[in-house]
Parts: C-alpha cells; structure tokens; sequence
C-alpha cells in the first residue's frame, strides 16, 4: 500500500470515528457526504469535529462553514495540514 | 420614571424616525452596513428601503398587513423590514433554522399576505399551506428582489403616519406547548430599547462597528443588528457566519467594536483558541445573552483575553435586554442589576417581594413591553398585568442588588440560547423500540457549565443498559431532531419519580440516587 493511500485511509477512519464518537451513525458516512447538507452537524460539532483531529492527529484544521465541505474535503485538507506539519519537523 | 414612549409624538412612524435621524444628523455617508464584499451607507439605506417599500405597495401589502420574512440576515432583508414599517406594513421575520413545519405554522398563524425568502426555501415549502398568502417573492432566482427595487422610480416616497402605539413588527418565540407564539411590539418598542440599552447602558457610539451572533429573527439579534447601531448612526455586519472558526474570520475581516454572543459560542471560541486564536484588537465590548453564562467560562475569558463579558438577560416580550452586568462591575455568574427604565423585582407565590438570596419569580415593568401575543389571551393574562410581566425565571437578587438565575417555573430551558421543550425529545425518544419511559432535562453542574441535555430512560421488560444502546438511542435522537436538541448524556434508571396523579416528576429527576442509575456518559 502506497505512503499517500494509507495517509488517506487513516484521515477518512479517523474522521468517521470522531463523527461516530459525536452520535452520527456509521452508515451515513461515506466519502461524498456533506456536513452541513447531509449530517445536518451544527456549529459545537464542527468545533468538536476539529478538536478531534486535533487530538489524534495533531494537527489544526480551521473547519469554516460557508462552503459545505464533503469528507473526502476534509480528508483533503487533513492530508495537506499533515504534510505541512511533517515538513516543518524536517 | 421618566417615559421615553411619552416624549415620542402621537404619529410615530419607527422606520422613518431611524433613517431620517441619521439623515439629518450628517450620518448620510457613514456605513451602516457591511455586507461581505459591500458597504450601504446610510443615505443608500433610506433609499433602498424606499424602494422596498414601493415595491410592496406594488403587490398590494397595505398597512397593518403582515409580510413574512424568512431569510438569513442580509442587505434584502433589512431593507424589506424597514420598507414595510415605512408603509405601515407589519414585517414578521422568521428564523431560517425553523423547521419547515413550524414555518408552515407561522405563516398560517401570522396571516402573512407577502413572503420574502430564497428558492431553495420556497422549494422546501412547496405547497404552502396558508390560505392567507398572496404572493413569494424571492431573493435569488429569475427575478431577485433587488431587481423589482432597481425598477422603482428614484423619488422620495412618503412613509405612513402610524401612531407609537400601533403595531410595528411580530416576532415569534418558542411557547410551552412546543406551537411558537407571536409577540406582537409596537413603533415605540424598539426606540425604548435603544435608549435604555444601548445608549444608557452599553454606551453604544458612532464609531462601534456591532457583530451579533444571534440572527436578526431573535429578538436580541434584532436589536444587535437592525436598530440598535441605527439608533446612534453605528455601522454593523450582516454575517453568515455558521461556526466559531467564521466568526474568527468575520472579527479579522470586519474588526467590529462590539461583540454580541451567546454562552455556547463563547464556549466555542475558548475551545478552539490553540487552532483559531481571535484578533481582538478591535474589540472594546464583549456582550454575553440568551441564556446564563457559567461563572467559570466568564473567569476563563477573562484570563484569556484579558476582557470581562457583559452577561444580560432580556425576553422576546421585553424585545431585548432588562438585567445588565457594566464593565468594569460584573458580577460574574449573574445576569448584573436592572437596565434604566426597567423595574425588576423578586417575588413570591403571593407577588411579595422576597428578601435578598431567597429565590422567587422574576417580575419585569417596562415600556418595551409587548402588545400581546397573537391569538393566546390566555397566555397573555396569566403574564401580563399592566406594564408588568411574570417571565417564568426563578431568580434571587443578592445583597449588592445582582440578580442571579436560578432556574424556569415551567419545563423550558434553553440550548445554544434557543427554547427546548423536553416534550418534543421526549416524544422522540418514547418512540426507539427499547424505551419504556422518559425524562428529559438540562443539566448545567449548578451553572458552572454550559446546559446540556440529559435524558433519564428506564427500559422495557428484558432490555438491559449498555454503552452501545446508549449510542443507539442518540444517534436515534439525533436523526429525528435538531442536533443541539439531542441529548448527549443518558442516564437508565429503573424507574423514573412520578407524582400522585402519575405524571413525571422532571423537577426531583436531579435527585434520583446515583445507585439507582447506571450512567454513563459519553465524551
């Protein structure tokens, strides 16, 4: 399994179990799946979702939500707060 | 007391008295409106409004005739709720985050002959049940608003010569019985609030520039936003901010002067300080409503930003704020002491007043009192007498004159500093195939955390409690139900407390033995 593959996979199981963690259920999550639109996540979830990542990730995503962001976008922008972090350390 | 309603004329009409005043006292080209990339001063404010106001008479809205407002806080609506108080219209906003239900109700309830919102509403309405409807005008789509107001002629329109005492605006609050009632204010209701609130207490200026987070359909929002900076020619931001990370943005962007929040908000902004710390520089006034703020929060801000949060705490009948902490005198964990204007008083079952630290109800005399609610007489008289209000909130006044919350008379308590019912939840959860019975209740560790919702379940024969069903019946919440409604904790009892008649009894719920649960609590 490549590097970024198994990068993606922890980002998209990580943000599935914090959502779990938050009540949502499991079967409604899939990659396409909107915050706002479809998971109805409101302002004090969003800021768990982020403090989440921030716990088993360390890293710090600023989840703003005038753009409905799927989890494949988030996953995107934990993947890019990932590298950025790695950099630094280099 | 010096009435402020008294020294207004007779005619009175409240839109013309906000926008002339800043006209003719050279605030005419002073912002009044940030509006993402837009600026409106105030002369365009006037002659928006007028153009709103010409195009309702185009569709026929005659005075006293309601037009619905559902919309999030934007340019059109504020200019189609001054144009319709322009006409002697009465604009009725409604709250975008209602469901389509209770705005099917409203409308219905309301009578509204015009609404105002977006396609993706109407959409979401179709068909509208109201008889009394005429027309949907929309904000977006083939023909927006603000094109039916580019097509009007440029000459000034006069405004309708209502009086103080006639009815300017509804807005409409959560009632016990879960159905929201109207509350009917009046022209002078919202020069009252003005004067006592933002200028003699918060010393609102010129130059502030306001941020609410509460949306203009709230009674604080209303006056936050719309006419409270108007009344003294301030500028304020119209935001679609949907969480504390836009809220941080909107600060960097808009640098406002005044902050007004609600306790979970200012919850949030503290949790993610680490991730999204606030520029707040710009920020002279922290303001806190809605519901109580916990003591330990307020001490955290403090410590953080080295600011105090200036608690209140007003009604939708009051239209805003009664009791105020001052800066540089809160008395954090209490709602502060009486704004001018009002008189508040702690009283017994028998309306004596009670001594300082014994809990009473609050009673409230104010000129910004309602009219009424629409169609509830009942309600009304058991609330109102004369200029006075029972507001359902147990109270103690403390021997410094502060008042501090104690809890409601009725069942109701408020999330995210909005209305819950534990009867809507609890019809609700009644309804997970393993529930037998339930309580629902709010629990805030003596006020020194922000509320939450807990529900006390005992389980049908054969059912026993474990962490996983406690997952299923708030997930099982939490898709029937808004999410701040769900309850994030369950407690399984046995049985719950019932009183003779064999009613739940909500209010002894906090003392059921902890033996007697098996809790469990998740995050």
């Amino acid at each position: 399994m490549s590097d970024v593959y198994a990068n993606e996979l922890t980002s998209m199981n990580t943000l599935k179990a914090i959502l779990v963690d938050l009540g949502i259920p499991g079967e409604l999550l899939h990659p396409d799946t909107l915050l706002h639109q479809d998971l109805r996540l409101d302002s004090t979830e969003i800021v768990e979702v982020s403090l989440g990542l921030k716990r088993r990730l360390g890293i710090s995503m600023k989840l703003e939500g005038r753009q409905d962001l799927t989890l494949v976008q988030v996953c995107d922008q934990v993947e890019a707060a990932l590298l950025a972090s790695r950099s630094k350390q280099v | 007391m010096e009435s402020i309603s008294e020294r207004l004329p007779d005619g009175f009409n409240v839109a013309a008295y906000f926008l002339e005043s800043n006209l003719t006292t050279g605030n005419s080209q002073r912002v009044a409106l940030f509006y993402q990339e837009d600026t409106y001063t105030y002369s365009q404010l006037n002659h928006f409004v007028q153009q709103a106001a010409r195009s309702l008479l185009d569709f026929r809205l005659e005075r006293e005739n309601r037009i619905a407002i559902l919309l999030p806080d934007t340019p059109e609506f504020v200019f189609a709720f001054w144009g319709a108080i322009w006409i002697g219209a009465v604009p009725v906003p409604i709250n975008t985050a209602c469901s389509v239900d209770e705005v099917q109700y409203i409308l219905q309830d309301s009578r509204a002959k015009l609404l105002l919102t977006t396609q993706n509403w109407q959409t979401k309405l179709d068909p509208i049940q109201s008889q009394f409807l005429q027309h949907t005008l929309l904000r977006d789509g083939d023909k927006p608003f603000l094109s039916l107001l580019a097509q009007q002629p440029n000459n000034t329109l006069s405004y309708t010569e209502t009086s103080r005492d006639e009815p300017a605006f509804w807005l409409y609050t959560s009632g016990s019985t879960g159905k929201p009632k109207g509350v009917i204010h009046l022209h002078q209701s919202m020069v009252v609030c003005a004067e006592n609130y933002a200028k003699a207490t918060l010393g609102l200026r010129k130059d502030d520039i306001t941020y609410s987070v509460a949306k203009i359909p709230f009674a604080y929002g209303l006056g936050n936003t719309l006419y409270m900076p108007m009344a003294v020619g301030a500028a304020t931001v119209l935001s679609d901010a949907m969480n504390a990370f836009d809220i941080i943005a909107d600060i960097q962007r808009y640098k406002p002067t005044v902050f007004f929040g609600i306790p979970s908000i200012y919850a949030n902004l503290l949790a993610v300080q680490d991730i999204a710390p606030i520029d707040h520089a710009s920020l002279r006034l922290w303001v806190s409503a809605a519901e109580q703020l916990p003591e330990s929060l307020w001490r955290k801000w403090r410590e953080v930003y080295n600011q105090e949060i200036c608690e209140g705490i007003g009604t939708t009948e009051f239209l805003h704020i009664f009791l105020s902490n001052r800066l540089g005198a809160c008395k954090p964990g209490t709602s502060g002491y009486p704004v001018p204007g009002y008189e508040i008083q702690v009283v017994d079952e028998e309306g004596h007043p009670c001594a300082p630290g014994e809990i009473g109800d609050l009673v409230v005399s104010g000129e910004s009192l309602m009219m009424g609610y629409w169609n509830r007489l009942r309600e009304m008289r058991q609330a109102l007498y004369g200029t006075t209000m029972r507001t359902g909130d147990k109270y103690l006044c403390d021997a410094e004159g502060y008042f501090k919350f104690m809890g409601r008379r009725d069942d109701l308590f408020k999330v995210n500093g909005q209305w819950v019912s534990p009867l809507e939840i609890e019809d609700i959860l009644h309804q997970h195939p393993q529930v037998l019975e339930v309580a629902v209740v709010p629990e805030s560790h003596q006020g020194e955390q922000i509320t939450q919702v807990v529900a006390y379940i005992s389980l049908k024969s054969g059912q026993e409690p474990s962490s996983e069903l406690e997952m299923s019946i708030c997930q099982f919440a939490k898709q029937r139900l808004s999410h701040f409604k769900a309850p994030k904790t369950v407690h399984f009892v046995d049985h719950l407390p019932r009183t003779p008649t064999g009613k739940i009894h909500r209010k002894s719920i906090g003392m059921i033995k902890r033996e007697d649960s098996v809790a469990t609590r998740r995050n």
